[in-house]
């Protein structure tokens, strides 16, 4: 069994009103030294499948249900791996 | 020839030894979106300057020069046959960011439709909030309270295949109207009325457009330009990011699946920043200390201030490092044509500077000062004390005009639409209500917040208690003084316009003139929202010009003004066009909006009347589109009985003599009478044999004529009658009981039950969203 982790992002220049919130409000707070703020989504998911193989359907299913590619990005990181 | 020095401007591009093709290459680099005759007139411009241009001025032209901004290929015909058409209690009329008209002694409401369609293309979502976000800034910097906003939806019905590249419809919709009821609900201003069509031509290039209304006092009023030279330009609200560049070149050609430079294009908005904002240039304006207002929506920084400047007959100086950045590096023609949301550009007088800090300061609004008037007609930009653009603001906004060719093409014969009868009007009643299109709206309007503020007075949904029905309009309190309401209504009868552009944009108009008598109001103003498809097809632009002649001869015989407009081009996809979509938002008054009349019937044994004549014809009904019935021909619309119609109907209100109207729009007969009986559960029973001598399916489901359903008091039938006098007028049964009854030459063709048909109507949406 396969664990995958996919981590969904906003990409570079795309406004995040939740997290200009949050920063506006850390700074509100006195948290004046946070430089940036940036909220993303993470799914994890467990695979019947060998690594490689995984991979690629992890790909699939993040650029077909996911995301939308004119705002988000994404990462595949394999987190656990088991016979 | 004159030589300017080179070195004093930053980012130079070559251009003028450059020959057409490398020219087109250039354009499409650096996403210009400008064609050969244009690329070779800037070039030629330059080169009489003895310079080549900085990427900053190559991009600001594009951004000028763009479809989206100049209307290149409409303003020749808008001003033709839209030119003049103004009223006595006309304000401002085509003229800034939003029409105003006059209402009653120093009090004026603001309104303005636009289309979002490209964006919410490629990312509904924030396509379609910033398409109510943009709106609410046209409306603000007039200096006017947003107080209701309004939104008119083309989508693709999801029962034909999925292009390519293209979302998925299902989820386009509900992201959408996500979209439009997150950012119109946090934003505090209620969402109260539009129209919402599928249909398979929308697969894939779904419409999206906003209206919005304000209410402003004469003094109050800002215009979109600087107040004279040495006035300081503040640039407030949201930062600057690279979020929608080139959005109005995108905007300004036809969608490509899967275009990687579609990404840039497209905004996300903020409504957390907007509702203070809002606030805040109310507040500044109120005290006096703005003297001209403009919001950044397409063309951001670039087509704001050389607008302003040149409306205010100065030049202008900008130093962009002083613009506020989400992003650290980015390069000064960036800067100058983001898109980004939230931002309001303000003149103001020197010494007002610090008091409108305070103000932003205490409503924790992002602003800075980022340059002035000056003397002489040129736009001068500096980044980091280099020259970045110095063009005459004349040049710049001197976009090209076409008065591009139309040819209507061949035409098809037209027929009689003659369908055959089913063979039991029940069940064919029962099945024509599952169509989205005569379906409830209650899933998507249910979501938007319609009753904030407190002064919707006739929400989208009324009626009784879990019995609702859908309103004709919304009807909008104007002050705390007094009773003025405005009466709302948006729409385009898609069915007619894929018939006939000219007659069917006549139909638009009076079925939202209709819509208004309905309510009881007096149609006051006309906003136009023009999307067709690529204006470089004969057969389109022949649409065009046809759509916006009939505005025009509706307008003069009506005696509305039209106040503000907009035209969206190139909604095409894959060499497929949108049928013509001219949408109007029609504004009316009314005077008391106690008196206010809504669609529900409210009681048993009450006359039912018809006024106005139908001919029975099927063309361009929903019926008709059911069954594939298409090429029929549309009859024209009779605009001295419309006119005849709101005098007398209006009296009888007055009179207080009607309990209900409802007009007779989408569906026909059949599906204005059944909503009228949903919003209360009351049936009826009428008999259509003396009504016309059409077939029976004619009578129910024509939509042609200007008709209103009416209910009476049996005690105020003749008074009603008698005003009508020699106009058109049927008494076509009473309201009893619990079931629909419709009875032709003494046989009863239709007996169902309210409560079960009105389960089907409110539950047709159910699958898609």
């Amino acid at each position: 069994m396969v664990r995958i982790r996919i981590e969904i992002s906003y990409l570079e220049g795309v406004e995040d009103p939740e997290a200009s919130t949050l920063h506006h409000n850390l700074g509100v707070l006195g948290y004046d030294t946070v430089e940036d703020t940036r909220i993303m989504k993470i799914y994890e998911l467990s695979f019947s499948e060998d690594t490689h193989t995984a991979m690629g359907m992890a790909k699939s299913i993040a650029e077909n249900l996911l995301i939308n590619p004119v705002i988000n990005k994404y990462d595949i990181i394999v987190i656990g791996e088991e016979e | 020839m004159k030589r300017v020095q080179l070195e004093s401007f930053y980012g130079t591009v070559k251009i003028s030894d450059l020959d057409q093709t490398s020219l087109m290459n250039l354009s499409d680099k650096m996403g210009l979106s400008l064609n050969i005759e244009e690329l070779i007139r800037l070039r030629h411009y330059f080169l009489k300057m003895g310079r080549d241009p900085t990427e900053t001025e190559l991009q600001a032209m594009g951004q000028a020069w763009s479809e989206h901004c100049c209307y290149k290929s409409s303003k020749f015909y808008l001003k033709k046959y839209l030119g003049g058409l103004k009223t006595d209690y006309t304000v401002l009329a085509m003229e800034d960011d939003a029409g105003i008209v006059r209402i009653e002694g120093d009090t004026n409401y603001a309104v303005k439709m636009e289309s979002h369609n490209h964006p919410s293309a490629i990312e509904p979502y924030g396509g379609a909030a910033t398409g109510v976000g943009g709106i609410l800034r046209d409306i603000l910097c007039m200096g006017a309270q947003p107080i209701a906003v309004i939104d008119s939806l083309y989508l693709g019905d999801g029962k034909s295949v999925k292009k390519s590249g293209m979302l998925n419809t299902k989820f386009l919709v509900n992201m959408v109207v996500g979209g439009i009821r997150d950012y119109g609900n946090r934003v505090g201003i209620p969402t109260v009325a539009g129209h919402l069509f599928f249909g398979k031509e929308f697969e894939g290039v779904p419409l999206v457009n906003a209206g919005c209304i304000g209410i402003v006092k004469d003094k109050d009023i800002r215009r979109s330009r600087v107040g004279g030279n040495g006035e300081i330009l503040i640039l407030a609200g949201g930062k600057t990011g690279r979020d929608g560049i080139h959005g109005v070149n995108f905007a300004s050609r036809t969608l490509v699946s899967d275009n990687a430079e579609n990404r840039k294009a497209v905004q996300l908005g903020n409504p957390i920043i907007k509702e203070p904002l809002i606030h805040a240039i109310l507040e500044a304006n109120s005290a006096g200390l703005i003297s001209g207002m403009k919001d950044l929506g397409g063309g951001g920084l670039s087509s704001a201030a050389g607008e302003m400047c040149l409306a205010g007959e100065t030049g202008g100086e900008i130093h962009l490092e002083k613009v506020l950045l989400k992003e650290s590096n980015m390069s000064p023609w960036e800067i100058w044509v983001s898109e980004s949301q939230e931002r309001m550009l303000l003149s103001t007088h020197e010494d007002d500077v610090e008091k409108i800090s305070e103000i932003m300061e205490r409503w924790d609004i992002d602003h800075s000062v980022i340059g002035k008037s000056v003397p002489g007609k040129r736009m001068k930009l500096f980044f980091k004390d280099k020259i970045v653009m110095d063009l005459p603001l004349e040049f710049l906004t001197s976009g090209p005009v076409y008065a591009k060719p139309y040819f209507k093409g061949k035409e098809e014969a037209k027929h009689w639409i003659q369908p055959p009868d089913p063979d039991d009007f029940n069940i064919d009643l029962e099945q024509f209500f599952t169509d989205y299109n005569n379906s409830s709206k209650f899933n998507v309007v249910r979501q938007y917040d319609f009753t904030v503020r407190g002064d919707t007075v006739i929400k989208p949904v009324v009626g009784m208690p879990n019995r609702e029905t859908h309103s004709d309009g919304a009807v909008m309190r104007v002050s705390d003084d007094g009773y003025y309401g405005i009466g709302i209504t948006s729409g385009c009868n898609i069915s007619a316009m894929n018939e006939d552009p000219y007659i069917g944009t006549i139909a638009t108009l009076s079925r939202s003139y209709t819509n208004l008598l309905s309510l009881g109001c007096n149609p006051h103003s006309v906003v136009d929202s023009l999307n067709f498809g690529n204006p470089d097809k004969m057969k389109i632009m022949s649409q065009f010009v046809e759509s916006v002649k009939a505005i025009g001869d509706f307008c003069r015989k009506t005696k509305l003004p039209v106040v503000a407009g907009n035209v969206s081009f190139y909604n095409e996809l894959e060499g497929n066009d949108i049928p013509p979509t001219p949408n109007i938002l029609l504004t009316g008054l009314i005077k008391d909006y106690r008196k206010v009349m809504t669609p529900e019937f409210k009681g048993e044994n009450n006359a039912i009347l018809v006024a106005g004549s139908s001919s029975g014809n099927l063309a361009g009904s929903l019926y008709a589109a059911k069954k594939g019935l298409t090429g029929g021909s549309l009859d024209r619309v009779d605009l001295n009985e419309l006119l005849n119609l709101k005098e007398r109907l209006l009296r009888c209100n007055e009179e207080s003599l009607l309990e209900s109207a409802h007009d007779i729009s989408a569906g026909g007969l059949a599906i204005a009478i059944l909503e009228m009986s949903f919003g209360s559960g009351t049936g009826f029973k009428i008999d259509l044999s003396g009504y016309s001598d059409e077939r029976f399916l004619n009578k129910m489901y024509s939509e042609s004529g200007n008709r209103i359903i009416m209910e009476v008091r049996e005690e105020n039938v003749e008074k009603v009658l008698e005003i009508f006098g020699e106009m058109e007028i049927s008494r076509i049964g009473f309201t009893v009981g619990e079931r629909a009854e419709i009875w032709n030459d003494a046989q009863k063709l239709i007996d169902l039950e309210i409560s079960n048909l009105r389960n089907i109507w409110e539950h047709g949406l159910d699958g898609l969203i």
